[in-house]
């Protein structure tokens, strides 16, 4: 997906946020929606505005040049003072698209292993996983870095503060199993 | 000053002063800074830990330890927000805007020197101000009523929305309605009403703010570097590479005196504003740092140290203001201080009157403890801020798993709820492509955190007006914030228009 | 129980009242059981999320939870928000305290007395401050107020209910309904007054409670004013003691249902040993927390009366609330 179409799609996602708020807002009480809706048309207003500019840029830039100042966030301001936009190592702008999915999987491994083993197993288990798959560390770093979580959260959080943390859902499950 | 209060002062500072009192502090300071650092935990996670540990203490040690971890807290949170882009506490997300820049550019020593000085002199700051408030405490708080608070809250939005719609004014004012809209999710006070909870018990109380700052800075932060493929936080710079001094940056309070006694000011005020007064603080001295600049405006955002200074300063004189509505009528300036209030309970200090009068000295032994624990965070902080900065040459790939990590435990532990877990990952990529698109996260937050202030107050001073209540025009104060907000509004035009004139 | 770890549920925020009361508890209840006792703090929805949390969890004696009795049945009586009614849903193991409630007006204000309250109320509507529509508080409020027969506005929002006794000092509303307990600092420091005590009988020995009208009772102002308003005095009485009744279910101790008679007999018979501990007791008086102990039949009792008779006043609420909506 071009970045273009990928900013736009952002900003319909947001429109559609507001549009659901605003359909659900009919259904509140005169004093409960009073706020919320002074709110919600123009945040919709101007989330469609945006929308527009994202879909039809020259327009966007036309306004700006009337306006004087980048007024749509058509193009990255331009960085007057201080430096370059971000590059890589080799001055070229870093391909992203894989990178972020790649990211955006990981944060995914995350949230499902703490949802299934809870913070004892899950955090750990995420370190070792990452550290050996995504940063391609030895096997035996990676399973000190995942121990050191590991003996953070136990001693600190379960032993000396007593903190209940959430045991995860195959806990749960294994457990009204064994009942 | 009378001297009673004088006498008290002396009295308290001789207790906190005297073997082995001072340990209480000592150690509470070092445990607050660690809890501080660790993103998503906090001094406040720390003071509802320690509740239980200290059922049986006598009030003397109570105090001097929670004043530690009141202390102690701030400014470790603001050292996570320059080397990471990651806020240890809510306040310190302001910090982040021009904080992370300059240790991205290698700074980072600078940085932190700034904000350690800034951090203690704004806090000596706000405690000055609650000691010279005592024999009025209670009046100074009655003054503030809905329409004070409205118009706060006004004045705040008013702030960020013209300072960042710099870049894109539909898109900043667009992220204000957008969080402002996600703030009215949940139990409506006012008609017992559910608003947009889809259904879901837990969005009966809204969104928590802790998971959401978690979320869209911390972790969007870490999908960030990761997606760019950073190599390090400093760029790739090695150790010695790094520029900066915290001598320099220290210096720089000094050389920007104007700016500090301002942003104390705020901090002071909006630090008394029940709730939500610590996490705005900062942004609105932020704010007004930009709007009040004379030159290199356009700095800000990139790297310039006044975007450092002015936060720090607010969001530490804060610590001292939230103790006054908590000592003067037990209300809770800040969740920190409401976890103050039910230790006092707990161990028969009833705030108030009482406290005032005939326990004084025991009100100052807190408030020294306090200023105490400001100042060795910072000296400690600045100690350690050779170690600290080296975690900016580590490799990102081996840092991001665990400052993820640690961001959804403290989405967690805020509330002891999973689902916090999934609101801070939401964020998490919500943030990150508000970052990637150009859209500005600070006033979807800072909407958010003031919106229920707004909300509430509108509604509870347009009925007392309606039924004769109160007269707007006759509160002095109310007046004044309407001025400070119009003049807030006008001033980037007048700006313009002057520097367009001078222009040849 | 000895050597287990019991996970102790607080339906509010550590540094509140049910913080304060389970934290007290603690030390002296994990010494009789032998067992860890953990606070686990869980904020949410008034209480509801605790309350849910611990009718849901295993019926094993491992979790224990504190309840805000009044305000789960008010929650289960209007019906705006799913709540577990403790009066069916849980196991109850014994109440800490009872709620008592009154009517406050500012220490400044000129309203001193039940009699200015009345004569004010014939020439404007009175304005009352209240944190949250459906909260205990509000009920008290609203229903005192159509018992008494007087024009009542509510100005909602505040955010708790310290801050709504400082819009009553500051004179901005005239009165506002507290619990006794939770106010007394102010009332010691002439902040706030008493005006109506929300009781058959006086709520305590303070000082400044003496010559404050009752409201409920055969010779309560409930009775007395549905005289002059030419109501039914005898609804009136009843439905005074339904209010009452209500607000003092109080602070419970519960388990979830289904508990095993043994261990409901264990758990019932050490909680009651430890509320009536000296030094539970002494504890609770350096905390400056009231305690008004009673067992589980009891308590069991209280909610099944309160349940049926609260009910009463149901059209009440409702018709308030359709105006604070509208």
């Amino acid at each position: 997906m071009t970045r273009f179409s990928e900013k736009a799609l952002f900003t319909l996602l947001l429109c559609l946020f507001a549009v659901l708020v605003l359909s659900l807002t009919a259904g509140l009480g005169r004093v409960a929606r009073m706020v919320p809706l002074a709110v919600a048309v123009p945040t919709l207003l101007l989330l469609i505005g945006q929308l527009c500019m994202d879909l039809a840029p020259r327009l966007a830039e036309g306004l700006s040049r009337w306006e004087k100042r980048d007024l749509f966030s058509v193009e990255p301001l331009r960085e007057k003072s201080l430096g370059r936009i971000e590059t890589d190592e080799n001055g070229e702008p870093s391909p992203r698209a894989r990178r972020e999915r790649t990211a955006l999987l990981w944060l995914s491994v995350l949230g499902c292993l703490v949802y299934l083993f809870g913070f004892l197993a899950g955090l750990p288990a995420h370190i070792l996983l990452y550290w050996k798959m995504r940063s391609q560390a030895r096997w035996a770093p990676s399973a000190v870095a995942a121990a050191g979580m590991l003996i953070l959260l136990y001693l600190l959080l379960v032993q000396v503060l007593e903190f209940p943390l959430y045991r995860g859902r195959l806990w749960d499950w294994l457990s009204r199993a064994s009942m | 000053m009378s001297e009673s209060i004088l006498q008290s002062a002396w009295h308290g500072l001789v207790l906190v002063l005297s073997w082995p009192n001072i340990l209480y502090p000592v150690i509470g300071t070092l445990l607050a800074m660690a809890f501080a650092f660790v993103p998503g935990l906090s001094g406040v996670t720390l003071m509802a830990l320690a509740i239980s540990f200290t059922l049986n203490w006598e009030p003397l040690p109570i105090l001097l330890v929670f004043g530690a971890f009141i202390g102690g807290a701030t400014f470790m949170g603001s050292v996570t927000a320059i080397l990471f882009n990651i806020p240890g506490t809510t306040p310190s997300a302001a910090t982040m805007i021009d904080g992370y820049p300059m240790a991205r550019q290698g700074h980072a020593k600078t940085a932190i020197g700034c904000s350690a000085m800034s951090s203690a002199l704004g806090s000596t700051f706000g405690i000055l101000v609650l000691i010279a408030l005592i024999p009025v405490m209670r009046r100074a708080i009655l003054a503030f009523g809905p329409p004070e608070f409205l118009m706060l809250a006004v004045w705040g939005l008013v702030t960020i929305a013209v300072i960042t719609t710099r870049a894109s004014m539909v898109k900043g004012l667009a992220a204000g309605g957008i969080g402002f809209l996600i703030s009215f999710i949940g139990f409506d006070p006012r008609t017992a009403e559910l608003r947009y909870t889809l259904g879901s018990p837990y969005l009966h109380d809204g969104l928590g703010t802790v998971p959401v700052f978690l979320g869209i800075f911390a972790l969007a932060e870490m999908i960030h570097l990761s997606a760019t493929g950073r190599r390090t936080i400093s760029g790739g710079r090695r150790m010695e590479e790094l520029k900066g001094s915290i001598w320099k940056g220290a210096a720089s309070v000094f050389r920007n005196f104007g700016l500090f006694l301002r942003s104390s000011i705020i901090g002071t005020v909006v630090g008394m504003i029940p709730a939500v007064g610590g996490t705005v603080a900062g942004f609105v001295a932020y704010g007004q740092a930009v709007l009040t600049a004379r030159e290199g405006k356009e700095r800000f955002g990139r790297g310039d140290i006044r975007g450092v200074l002015a936060p720090e300063a607010a969001h530490d004189a804060k610590d001292g203001a939230s103790l006054v509505p908590t000592l003067a009528f037990g209300v809770p300036g800040s969740e920190g201080t409401a976890l103050l209030l039910g230790v006092l309970t707990l161990h028969g200090l009833i705030p108030g009157k009482e406290l005032l009068t005939t326990r004084l000295d025991l009100v100052f032994v807190l408030i020294w403890s306090l200023f105490l624990s400001n100042w060795m965070t910072s000296l400690l902080g600045v100690a350690t801020v050779g170690q600290l900065t080296r975690l900016t040459v580590i490799r990102t790939e081996l840092l991001i798993p665990f400052i993820s990590g640690l961001a959804v435990l403290g989405a967690y532990v805020s509330n002891a709820r999973i689902e916090d877990v999934a609101i801070a990952l939401l964020f998490g990529v919500c943030g990150y492509y508000m970052k990637k698109q150009g859209w500005p996260r600070v006033p979807l937050v800072l909407a958010l955190v003031l919106g229920p202030l707004f909300e509430n107050n509108l509604h509870i001073t347009l009925r007392l007006r309606r039924l004769g209540r109160i007269r707007i025009w006759s509160r002095p104060i109310a007046a004044f914030l309407m001025l400070l907000t119009l003049a807030t509004l006008a001033l980037p035009f007048i700006q313009a228009r002057l520097s367009r004139r001078a222009r040849p | 129980m000895a050597g287990k770890r019991i996970r102790w549920l607080v339906p509010f925020a550590a540094g509140g009242g049910y913080d304060i009361y389970s934290r007290l508890l603690e030390p002296h209840l994990q010494k009789r059981l032998g067992a860890e006792i953990v606070p686990e703090n869980m904020p949410g929805a008034g209480g509801i999320v605790a309350a849910t949390t611990l009718m849901r969890s295993r019926p094993d004696g491992l979790t224990l939870g504190i309840l805000n009795a009044p305000g789960l049945l008010v929650a289960a009586m209007t019906g705006e928000t799913p709540a577990p009614n403790p009066a069916t849903d849980f196991t109850v193991l014994g109440r800490i305290v009872r709620n008592h409630a009154a009517l406050f007006t500012g220490g400044r204000s000129p309203l001193r007395s039940c009699d200015d309250i009345l004569a004010e109320a014939a020439i404007r509507p009175l304005v009352f401050g209240i944190s949250e529509v459906g909260s205990t508080n509000f009920i008290n409020a609203a229903v005192a107020a159509f018992l008494l027969g007087i024009r009542a506005e509510f100005i909602a929002g505040y955010p708790g209910s310290r801050e709504t006794s400082l819009a009553v000092m500051r004179g901005e509303v005239d009165l506002a309904a507290f619990t006794f307990e939770s106010v007394q600092d102010r009332v010691d420091t002439r902040d706030l007054r008493p005006i109506l005590q929300i009781g058959t009988t006086s709520l305590s020995a303070h000082p400044f409670l003496q010559g404050v009208p009752l409201l409920g009772g055969p010779e309560g102002l409930a009775v007395r004013r549905a005289i002059e308003l030419r109501r039914d005095p005898r609804r009136a009485e009843e439905d005074a003691g339904a209010l009452i009744g209500l607000t003092r279910t109080g602070i419970l101790v519960g388990a979830p249902p289904g508990l095993e008679n043994v261990l409901f007999r264990c758990l019932e018979e050490n909680l009651h040993e430890t509320l009536a501990d000296p030094a539970f007791q002494a504890a609770a008086a350096g905390a400056r927390r009231s305690l008004d102990i009673g067992r589980a039949d009891e308590a069991e009792a209280d909610l099944r009366a309160a349940e049926g008779a609260a009910a009463r006043f149901v059209p009440v609420i409702r018709d308030v609330m359709s105006r604070m909506r509208s």
